[in-house]
Parts: structure tokens; C-alpha cells; sequence
């Protein structure tokens, strides 16, 4: 049996989230801390504006050990211009000096490199979900883990996102300029469909903290990425409406505060597209993603002409079925309004 | 198209009865199972699944699925209850004797190219990096003294670039030594701002007799391999040892991208492989054992990879970033205006790039309305014939066989479909078979070659691509209506058909597959059928395919009308005339 594409739409799951710097750095929490989304897990300072003195060259020494001329201890300052080595030339005439071509810190000694580092750039890593440290990971980061509202999306930019969820416009509707306003500033905002520029472009103005539509027309495209507003599109793109269960769910969580992340789908990154709205934890556990479909599942239509809608499935027919003259291999799906289509597994996603 | 197997002297030697291939790719991952049966090997069943379901799924599970469907075709169980695969063979008819696997799921291998002269070790190492799942993230020049003093230029590039492996050519064997010592210097220093586990590795592919310094000097820094100098003379290149380093620096990313790869790995006792190189195995053999120029272009989600054997040349070419799906994840976004010259109907700019964008959020997905269909058609065209001239094979040569493989050409609602993409992509000239590989026979017999070559050639011979009919292609121009072939069939039964196919059209001429006929064809003024036919009159057999002998009277290199709505007519009876 085919195992088609899952798409998370739940009121309640349990979510995990490594948050891990690139390179080791020091982690700031501890197993069983509560964290905020914006709280920072971990950090690093990257090495930055490294400057290196070729001693040896700068001093004409005959070999490489440079220590005995290091005016300078690792880690002490120093100014543009001022000596890092010395040779004293005999009788105290004809010294040469290897000096500092701009203010840094003595930050290694390589042979006969002596290399210095500017102000050390800092990369620091957000819990991005509001919830509990359950893994400490040993000079990288942390775990994240909370309850919550998951809406997993098929497309996005503009990386990572925290607000209060704003409902803004219909689930069929696009994101209207007027409808964006100073309200918006720290919220992240929840339309049917992305089709002007201008809208957009407010929204990044006012300050709002990211957007959640059904889709986006290619000629926003361009804007969506310049922009940097973390976006996730749940369908796709065009004018296909956001799904009637993400936007129900989003809806009802409005003024609840969401994490979001935009970025493009695909099995090169670790992670797609989605929404995440901690709820209060609950005893019982939270429901399992769909495992295989079955007749009654729920299904959301990826492609085709009813893109986006979301169905039951009522037959799994034994033999493929014509579609556009090709026999396909799918399930016969009830969708919303009653309509009875058969749909290809590569065109459904099971939701749950 | 013949596929000469070699029968082995001593036949009751081999042990080898069943083989299980593997591959799992960025969106779908496929199983097939080849057995002997009755003395020959034969292609018994094929599964394809998903690589991963769900966001975050390891990608074995995708490999595991598409074994499951393998298994509930044949009814016959090939996972154990831990869902490891049997190996070898039980006595209950359960399992198989071998397994191979091959690969192409994780990203791209990221290089960064460090040389000396722009014409020179720069451009043959550009070369170099055209090995399968290697894309070139930047290039650095070491000829300008100020890069090499500015350490800290170069620490910012690595930290922003974040590359797998740093690949340093540069100076013939009897160049001079400075700049590359002094470039290995500054890149050594530069990574030290780097922590050990985040170092790339340095890839060195230069002067041959720097090499004891270049691992001195940057030992400490990076872990160091050394390939022979990639271009040892002004007039000399060396390519291949440093492609298959970075081929092999690809594998061993893999595991660390997703550790369940490691497990794969562990699955068989045959090395895995790039899915692209098991494609070249395979295409080599073709060409070299049957004597035939064949070109096989897989068109994958992420990836489009040409493999090529033309006489002795053979060329392999995997471009990552160019496939189906690519515009979803970054990949270069289609020009709408490119896509427009294959649609026979007006669709919007806009509509267009939506088609393409959606196709890229969801690759697993196939066009099901007829607009989708016709802009995933025109994606496909404009995807291969940009990996053609990538792979430097232009459009317009010979080929005695052509091979489209990948789920999206094999999945299409109709084969002509599929023939006339292929046609409009590649444009070859002459005689040549035209095939689809739906099932991903191509990579699979490429490495199962590796465990039974004689289970390859013979599945290749009975079990392989889907033929889609010989194409018969003509070089030149002429007025539209003139004629430009009068072709004469002689079938198999003996009757006999006449056909006259004008300039500017394409022709559909009955042979049904399995079915063999005698062409004789001779080209209007203007027209050739390329330099292997240059006689007035050329004779030769023709295999019959799902669609036929197919003549393309468009004539090389193809024009379509400038004016919009009449390019649209010229392709809509295009469409018409195959069927498509």
C-alpha cells in the first residue's frame, strides 16, 4: 500500500526542537528549565576581522620560533600600529619591529604567524518554541519541548518567527492593504491568500512578525523574499485558499503566541515549513500522526483542481483509475461540500 | 536496439540468483528485484515509495517502503520483522541473495575552488567539479597577492560559505611553488577560526610535488587528501582521480547529513554508490557492448544527470539544483518566457511560474489538469536541454539510442508525450531508438552489474526501457510544405507502406512493439539525415515502439515562429500530430 505524504495539522502534539549552534560554544540552560521562544539557549562568538603578521618576515628571523620577540601575552590588546615582536639588533642599533596593522586581541600563535582578532562576531541560538529544556547537548544547544498546535506548511521564507496570532482576512481572501495597520506590529498575521506587494511591504513596516496565507502569487514572490518577514504559505502558490482545518485551528488560536518557521520544503532540510502554538499540557496523550491511509481518513488535496481543499476518503478502488487518460493509482476522496472526486496518491496528504 | 549479453563459460559456477537493487532518492526512493528464472535473469518486480512521508523521517524508511511494495507485489517477504533486509536467499523462497544500493537523497557536495590561473588549473578544476552531487559554491583566484595576505577575507568566506571540502589546484608539474605554499598558508590559517568538526576538508589537486608540503603546512588545519594535479601541463588535463575523490566525499557526507544512510551502507557488501555513476555504468556498457552512441538523461526532482557514451568518450554529468522540483528550494527559477515557447495554448506568465513553484512545494506531486501539464511539459524541456548543454553535448548530434529516465518522464499520462519532450530537448539527428526508463532500471542494472554482470546485460536485453519507437530526424530547412523524406517501409510480413512528410512536421508511421521493419529513406533538397547517412538514399531496420517510427521533418536546429499565436498553432499540431 502507498504511504502518501503527511501533512501535521493537529490541535496537539508533542514537539521537539534541537536547537543547536554550528560550531561548540557555551549552552545557557539547564535540563527542566522553562524557556520563552525568544529566550537565547546558546551561544558563540565566531572568530571575526583576523588579521595575520608574519612575524618571521616582518622580524628577517632565520627560523620560526617567535616567542622569545613577542612583546604581547595571548589575549592582551593591541592598537593599530603598536609592536607585537621585536629583534633588537646588536648593541641596541638597527632593531625591527612586527606591528599590529589594526586594534585587535593576540588570538593565536601559528609558526611564525601571529594572528589577531577583531571584535569576535556573536551567534547566538533562540529556544523558538516556549516550553521545557528536556536535553542539555554538550557545547551546541538544547532541546525544546512543548505541547502544541502544529500546522505544518508547504512552502515559506524568511526564517524563524515569534508574534500573536492576528486573523486578518477570510480563508478564501486575499491579504487586503487596508486591512494592515499598527494593530499588526508583533503579531503574525493570518490570511487566505498573499497577492499584493504593498500589503506586504506594510506589513514589515509596522513591524509585524510574520504572515501565515493559504498562498502567494508569483508576483509577490520576489517581494515575499526581500522583505525578510517570515512567511509560510500552507498550499502553495496561486490563489488556492488556505485549508479549512489549518485555518480553523489558526483562527481559534487567535491571540495565542505562535512560532513559525519559513523556509522551503524539501528532504535536504532537516525541517519544512510550520507553525507552532504552545498550548497547556494535558494529561492525555497527545493523538498520533496518521500511520497508513484508510478509508475515513483525512486528506488535504496538494495538487490539481481542487488544491487545497481537504476530504475523507471513502474508497480505495483495486484497480488504477483514468486520469487526463492515464490510469492512476489513488483514492476516491468526499470533500468538503460533498463533492466525490478521485484523487492520486502523489496529489494527497494525509492529515492528523 | 540489441543489448549483446555475454554468456559465462562456466554458467553453473554462479551462485547468484537473486539481486535486490536499491535507490534512494531525494523525493522517491525505488526497489527492484531481478531473479534468474529458468536459466536467465529477469526483472521480476519494482517498488516505489516516498523517501520520506513525513517532515524529519530518516530516509531509509522511503527505502524500506519501496522493498515492502517489492515484497507485497511478489508475495514474497524481503524485510525481517526488524525491517533489515534478508540476505542471502532462505530456503522458504524469502529473501535475496545480494543486495546493492545507490544514492542521490542528501544535498549537494559544496566545494570551493581555490586555484591559480582563471584559463588554466581554475578552469580544469571547474571541470573537475562536474563530478556526480558536486556544485562549486565559489571560486577563488590566489594570482592577486592581496588575497593571500588578507587572512581575515578568507576566514569570513569560509564562515559564510560553509563549504564540504576546499579543493586547491594550481601549477603545472614544472610551475612555480610560491603561490600555492603561500595560498596553503593563508587557508590554513583561515580555518583555524573554524572549530575542528566544522573544517572542510582540503581537496588537493595541484603540482604534484607540493603535495608533501601542502599536507605539512595545512595537516594541522584540515584533513588533507591529494588527487593527481588536475592539470599537469598547459596542454594536459587529469579530471578523473579528483572526480572520484569528491564522488567519495559525497558517500561520506551522506552519513553524516543522516545517519540511518549508515545502516544502508551496512545492508550490502558491495560499496554504495552515486544513483548518477550506476546510470554511467550502465550507459557505458550500452554503448561500448553494442557499439551504439547512447544518451540517457534522468530527470529527477533536485537533479538532472546526462550520462553519454559517443564512441570512446564518455561523459557523466550530474547538475544539482536543476530538476523538476528545484524551484521550490532555491534552485534557478524557470524564465517564463523559455517556458512559453513549448506551450501550444496562452497561460499566463504568472500562471506559469505558479505551475513550476507549486510543482517545487510539493515534487512528489504530478500535473492532473491539462495547463499543469503542459507547463510541467515545457519545465521538463527547458530542465534537459540546459543539462545537455551543460553536460557540453549541444543539441543536434546522433544517437543511436536515447533513454529518459526519472519518475516524471515515466509517469506521464501518454508516451508520446514523453518521445516528443525528448525530441524538442535533445533534437538528434538521424536514426535513433527513443526509450523511457520508468523504473529506474538504468541506475539499478548499473549496480547490479557490480554484484552479477551477467544478471545486468540480460535483464537489459529482455526486461529494460519501455520503447517509445525510432525516431527518424532530419538535419537542414525547407519551405514550409515542401517535402522533406519520402520514406518507404517494408514490414516484417512483407507489405509495404509509402509515406511523404513535408517540411516543418512531424509523422507517425505504424510499427508496434516487437516489430522490426525495413526503412528506406531519401530526404528532400535541403534535408540529410546527419553524417552517418549521407548517400540519397539510405536503407536501415527500425524497431517499433508504443508509439512507432516517428519522423521529424522539423528540421536542426528546430525554429519555432516568432509571433506568439502562430509559434502556439506550430506547437499545438506538434502535440497533435504524436499524439501527445
Amino acid at each position: 500500500m502507498w504511504v502518501p505524504r503527511i501533512t501535521r495539522v493537529t490541535e496537539r502534539t508533542i514537539l521537539r526542537r534541537e536547537r543547536l549552534l554550528p560550531e561548540p560554544g557555551e549552552v545557557l540552560v539547564q535540563v527542566g528549565d522553562f524557556v520563552q521562544a525568544m529566550d537565547v539557549v546558546a551561544r558563540l562568538h565566531l572568530p571575526s576581522h583576523i588579521q595575520a603578521v608574519d612575524v618571521v618576515r616582518d622580524l628577517r628571523l632565520r627560523d620560526e620560533d617567535i616567542r622569545p620577540y613577542l612583546t604581547k601575552e595571548l589575549g592582551e590588546t593591541v592598537k593599530a600600529g603598536e609592536p607585537l615582536a621585536v629583534r633588537r639588533g646588536p648593541l641596541g642599533l638597527g632593531g625591527r619591529a612586527a606591528r599590529a596593522p589594526a586594534e585587535g586581541r593576540l588570538w593565536r600563535i601559528v609558526g611564525r604567524w601571529v594572528l589577531l582578532e577583531g571584535e569576535p562576531r556573536p551567534l547566538e541560538v533562540r529556544a523558538y518554541l516556549r516550553g521545557r529544556v528536556v536535553r542539555v547537548v554538550e557545547s551546541r544547544g538544547a532541546v525544546v519541548e512543548t505541547q502544541a498546535a502544529l500546522v505544518e506548511g508547504a512552502w515559506g521564507t524568511g526564517g524563524e518567527g515569534y508574534g500573536v496570532l492576528k486573523v486578518v482576512a477570510g480563508r478564501t481572501d486575499p491579504l487586503d492593504r487596508a486591512a494592515v495597520d499598527i494593530s499588526c506590529r508583533g503579531s503574525v498575521v493570518v490570511c487566505g491568500f498573499l497577492d499584493s506587494a504593498e500589503a506586504l511591504q506594510e506589513l514589515a513596516k509596522v513591524q509585524a512578525q510574520g504572515v501565515i496565507a493559504g498562498s502567494l502569487r508569483a508576483r509577490v514572490l520576489a517581494v515575499a523574499e526581500e522583505v525578510g518577514l517570515p512567511l509560510v504559505v500552507t498550499e502553495g502558490f496561486g490563489t488556492a485558499p488556505m485549508n479549512a482545518d489549518a485555518y480553523a485551528l489558526l483562527a481559534q488560536h487567535e491571540g495565542d503566541e505562535v512560532s513559525l518557521l519559513g523556509c522551503a520544503p524539501g528532504v535536504h532540510a532537516q525541517r519544512g515549513p510550520e507553525v507552532a502554538i504552545p498550548v497547556p499540557e494535558s494529561g492525555e496523550p497527545a493523538p498520533e500522526p496518521p500511520a497508513g491511509v484508510a478509508v475515513g481518513a483525512r486528506v488535504r488535496v496538494l495538487r490539481g483542481p481542487h488544491m487545497g481543499k481537504v476530504g475523507v476518503v471513502q474508497a480505495l478502488p483495486l484497480h488504477p483509475q483514468p486520469v487526463d487518460g492515464a490510469p492512476r493509482w489513488g483514492a476516491r476522496v468526499q470533500l468538503e461540500g460533498g463533492e466525490l472526486v478521485f484523487v492520486p496518491w502523489n496529489n494527497l496528504a494525509l492529515m492528523g | 536496439m540489441t543489448f549483446q549479453a555475454e554468456t559465462p563459460k562456466d554458467d553453473s559456477a554462479r551462485q547468484v540468483g537473486s539481486i535486490l537493487a536499491v535507490d534512494c532518492g531525494s523525493v522517491f526512493s525505488r526497489a527492484i528485484l531481478v531473479e534468474r528464472v529458468e536459466g536467465t535473469y529477469r526483472l521480476v518486480a519494482c517498488g516505489e515509495a516516498l523517501t520520506q512521508a513525513a517532515t524529519g523521517e530518516e530516509v531509509l524508511a522511503g527505502v524500506r517502503r519501496a522493498i515492502q511494495r517489492v515484497a507485497e507485489v511478489t508475495g514474497r517477504a524481503l524485510l525481517s520483522e526488524r525491517g533489515f533486509p534478508i540476505v542471502p536467499e532462505r530456503a522458504d523462497g524469502s529473501g535475496v541473495d545480494a543486495l546493492v544500493a545507490t544514492l542521490s537523497a542528501p544535498p549537494p557536495l559544496r566545494v570551493w575552488l581555490v586555484g591559480l590561473v582563471e584559463e588554466q588549473s581554475l578552469a580544469s578544476g571547474m571541470r573537475a567539479c562536474q563530478a556526480p552531487y558536486a556544485t562549486v559554491c565559489d571560486v577563488l583566484s590566489l594570482v592577486d597577492p592581496a588575497v593571500l595576505d588578507d587572512v581575515g577575507g578568507l576566514t569570513a568566506r569560509l564562515q559564510r560559505l560553509r563549504p564540504d571540502v576546499v579543493f586547491l589546484v594550481g601549477g603545472t608539474e614544472e610551475g612555480a611553488e610560491g603561490p600555492i605554499r603561500r595560498g596553503v598558508e593563508a587557508l590554513s590559517l583561515a580555518a583555524l577560526a573554524l572549530s575542528e568538526e566544522a573544517r572542510p576538508v582540503l581537496l588537493y589537486g595541484g603540482n604534484s610535488r607540493l603535495r608533501q608540503t601542502v599536507e605539512e603546512i595545512a595537516g594541522p588545519a584540515y584533513r588533507v587528501l591529494a588527487v593527481e594535479n588536475v592539470r599537469p601541463s598547459a596542454e594536459r588535463e587529469r579530471l578523473v582521480p579528483a572526480q572520484n575523490a569528491l564522488e567519495g566525499l559525497y558517500l561520506e557526507k551522506a552519513s553524516h547529513w543522516d545517519p540511518s544512510l549508515d545502516l544502508l551502507r551496512s545492508w550490502s557488501e558491495h560499496p554504495l554508490q552515486t544513483t548518477a555513476r550506476a546510470l554511467g555504468h550502465t550507459v557505458r556498457y550500452l554503448g561500448l557492448q553494442a557499439g551504439m552512441d547512447v544518451l540517457a538523461v534522468d530527470l529527477g526532482a533536485c537533479t538532472t544527470t546526462v550520462a553519454a557514451q559517443r564512441g570512446q568518450a564518455f561523459t557523466l554529468r550530474s547538475l544539482p539544483g536543476l530538476g523538476m522540483g528545484a524551484w521550490g528550494s532555491g534552485g534557478p527559477k524557470p524564465s517564463p518566457e523559455r517556458l512559453a515557447l513549448w506551450l501550444p495554448e496562452a497561460i499566463a506568465p504568472e500562471e506559469v511560474l505558479e505551475v513550476a513553484a507549486t510543482l517545487g512545494a510539493h515534487p512528489c506531486t504530478m500535473g492532473q489538469v491539462g495547463r499543469e501539464l503542459l507547463v510541467e511539459q515545457a519545465l521538463a524541456r527547458e530542465c534537459i536541454a540546459r543539462a545537455l548543454e551543460r553536460a557540453g553535448l549541444r543539441p543536434g548530434l546522433p544517437w543511436d539510442l536515447v533513454v529518459g529516465c526519472g519518475g516524471f518522464l515515466g509517469h506521464l499520462p501518454r508516451p508520446s508525450q514523453a518521445a516528443l519532450i525528448l525530441l524538442d530537448a535533445l533534437q538528434p539527428v538521424g536514426v535513433t531508438v527513443l526509450a523511457v526508463d520508468a523504473t529506474f532500471l538504468g541506475p539499478a542494472l548499473g549496480a547490479v552489474a557490480s554484484v552479477e554482470p551477467l544478471a545486468a546485460a540480460q535483464v537489459l536485453e529482455q526486461d529494460a526501457f519501455l520503447k517509445l519507437g525510432t525516431a527518424v530526424c532530419l538535419e537542414g530547412r525547407g519551405r514550409e510544405g515542401d517535402l522533406a523524406l519520402r520514406v518507404r517501409v517494408r514490414y516484417e510480413n512483407g507489405d509495404t507502406l509509402g509515406v511523404e512528410v513535408r517540411a516543418g512536421t512531424l509523422e507517425v508511421i505504424p510499427l508496434a512493439l516487437g516489430e522490426r521493419a525495413e526503412l528506406e529513406l531519401r530526404p528532400g533538397r535541403g534535408f540529410n539525415l546527419g553524417p552517418a547517412h549521407r548517400g540519397r538514399t539510405t536503407r536501415v531496420y527500425a524497431d517499433g515502439g508504443v508509439l512507432g517510427v516517428v519522423v521529424d521533418a522539423r528540421g536542426r536546429p528546430l525554429s519555432l515562429p516568432a509571433e506568439p499565436g502562430a509559434r502556439r498553432q506550430k506547437v499545438q499540431e506538434w502535440h497533435w500530430a504524436l499524439g501527445a
